[in-house]
């Protein structure tokens, strides 16, 4: 509990930095938003390990390795695509957002084409 | 004189045709229930009491009263429920692993901002668990079919060793009917059920699979619909071949009971001397095939019932658990997989329905054969 403590302090910090540069030296605002993403988003990869081993155990009970790594990857690009359009969008680039959402979706389906193609071999054999 | 001596050869003659039941067909009768043995699978042959196939004819009586009786029935049914309570905690075990962890992952998708990243997320746990829920369903496909596999080679085994038993208390015109019986059963088994089963099952699951990476379109309704038309044309199938089988056995076992009187009548009034005689020894006679009947079609009985619970047991089980993993999953907020379980469990459903139409059949089948009164009783 601390530890989140800590955590919103750093996030609360960052933010009034990047309102004070932003008022003083304007230049330097996005460099600093985007270095105070980095730390934060530093900070919950640490927080997230964890999880993602537990995650791993309860699905290594269950299901073939293959589909986990999927699923694991498909979250790690959903984050980051979140987080890359939505700083894109702070400095005003709505364009630039999109196309990064657009090239997260598209990594996610390329992602995606063994799963369909299991699915759709399961049905065939099925039918059959 | 012509006529004292006419009448001396026709005795002699009569008495030269006496009916003698042949040690050629009782041996190969005791062959035949004797092969039943090797039709029952190994596992299914070990929960049988020992004795029951013994030459000796105590231990066999002895083996029969044991199958009947309550305690040898619930001691081999929570033998069969331990075997398979083994199996089931694992696939428990699996399921409810594979829910938290979908349960984990839409609470991780809601957090993101993008709807479209969220469907996305959402669409592959539900295609991940919709593969699982399938592999894990195949074997269970597989135990069936082996099941029916089974069911054909004990119908086989039976048929022979039923008509004999038929025939030789009499019943000429039964055994006929219930010969020709058996092989429209086993048509009706190889041809509808077997392959209804096999194309239901493989079109549903297909359906299911297709239906969690397509959820706007609502196809677990085509499924639902091609099982209620199947099963509704399988109950009427069955339920005609009964009705068939009842009338059948009805009419032909009056026009056997109207034989055996008349050869009765025939031979009490025709044979001097020991017509009477002849008369009681064939009631007798008639009495001790319908005991031999009734205690045959007990083992038949017997070793029908311990081929298809097994099974049905574990069909039972697995499906039980998918409804109670269906419920988990709307609690933990897993609709998708929720719906996927809740297709599975529907296709085995099916699957025992068409189980328990087969066993009831082949059940009554037997029941009528051990019920079958001797006509020269």
């Amino acid at each position: 509990m601390i530890e989140s403590f800590k955590l919103f302090g750093i996030a609360i910090l960052c933010a009034i930095s990047c309102v004070m540069i932003k008022n003083y030296k304007n230049e330097f605002h996005v460099t600093a938003r985007i270095s105070g993403i980095i730390v934060l988003f530093g900070i919950s990869l640490g927080m997230v390990s964890p999880l993602i081993d537990y995650i791993s155990g309860l699905a290594g009970q269950a299901l073939n390795e293959e589909y986990m790594e999927i699923i694991l990857k498909t979250l790690a690009i959903a984050y980051i695509t979140q987080i890359s359009s939505d700083i894109c969008k702070d400095c005003g680039e709505g364009n630039i957002a999109s196309g990064v959402e657009i090239i997260g979706r598209l990594e996610i389906i390329l992602l995606t084409m063994p799963l369909l193609e299991r699915i759709l071999n399961l049905a065939g054999e099925l039918i059959q | 004189m012509i006529k004292r001596i006419a009448l001396v050869i026709i005795v002699l003659f009569i008495m030269s045709l006496s009916i003698t039941v042949s040690a050629e067909e009782e041996s190969a009768l005791d062959d035949q229930y004797y092969d039943l043995e090797y039709s029952i699978p190994d596992d299914i042959a070990e929960l049988l009491p020992d004795g029951l196939f013994s030459k000796n004819d105590e231990e066999r009586n002895e083996a029969i009263k044991k199958l009947t009786s309550w305690e040898y029935v619930f001691d081999s049914i929570f033998e069969i429920l331990g075997l398979s309570l083994r199996d089931i905690g694992v696939i428990i075990g699996k399921i409810l692993y594979l829910l938290c962890m979908c349960s984990l992952l839409n609470s991780l998708s809601k957090s993101l901002k993008n709807g479209s990243m969220t469907d996305v997320l959402g669409l592959i746990s539900s295609s991940v668990t919709a593969i699982t829920l399938v592999q894990i369903t195949i074997p269970y496909v597989y135990k069936v079919e082996e099941l029916f596999d089974g069911i054909i080679i004990f119908v086989n085994t039976i048929s022979p060793v039923i008509c004999g038993m038929y025939a030789m208390g009499g019943n000429i015109n039964s055994a006929i009917v219930n010969n020709y019986s058996l092989i429209v059963f086993l048509s009706i088994l190889e041809n509808v059920l077997i392959v209804s089963i096999e194309a239901i099952m493989g079109v549903c699951l297909a359906l299911a699979l297709a239906s969690a990476f397509m959820p706007d379109f609502d196809l677990i309704r085509i499924s639902a619909a091609i099982k209620k038309i199947f099963t509704f044309f399988i109950g009427l199938i069955m339920t005609v071949f009964t009705t068939v089988i009842s009338a059948q056995n009805l009419l032909v076992s009056k026009a056997d009971s109207l034989s055996a009187k008349a050869a009765k009548m025939l031979a009490a009034n025709m044979i001097p001397l020991v017509g009477g005689t002849v008369g009681e020894s064939l009631r007798t006679a008639g009495a001790s095939i319908e005991y031999l009947r009734s205690s045959v079609g007990i083992v038949l009985l017997g070793a029908f019932l311990l081929l298809v619970l097994p099974t049905l047991i574990q069909v039972y089980l697995y499906r039980l658990v998918l409804t109670v993993s269906d419920s988990f999953a709307y609690f933990c907020g897993c609709e998708r997989q929720g719906s996927i379980l809740k297709e599975i469990s529907s296709v085995l459903g099916y699957i025992f329905a068409i189980i328990i139409i087969t066993a009831i059949a082949l059940l009554y089948l037997i029941t009528v054969f051990a019920k079958c009164g001797s006509p020269l009783g």
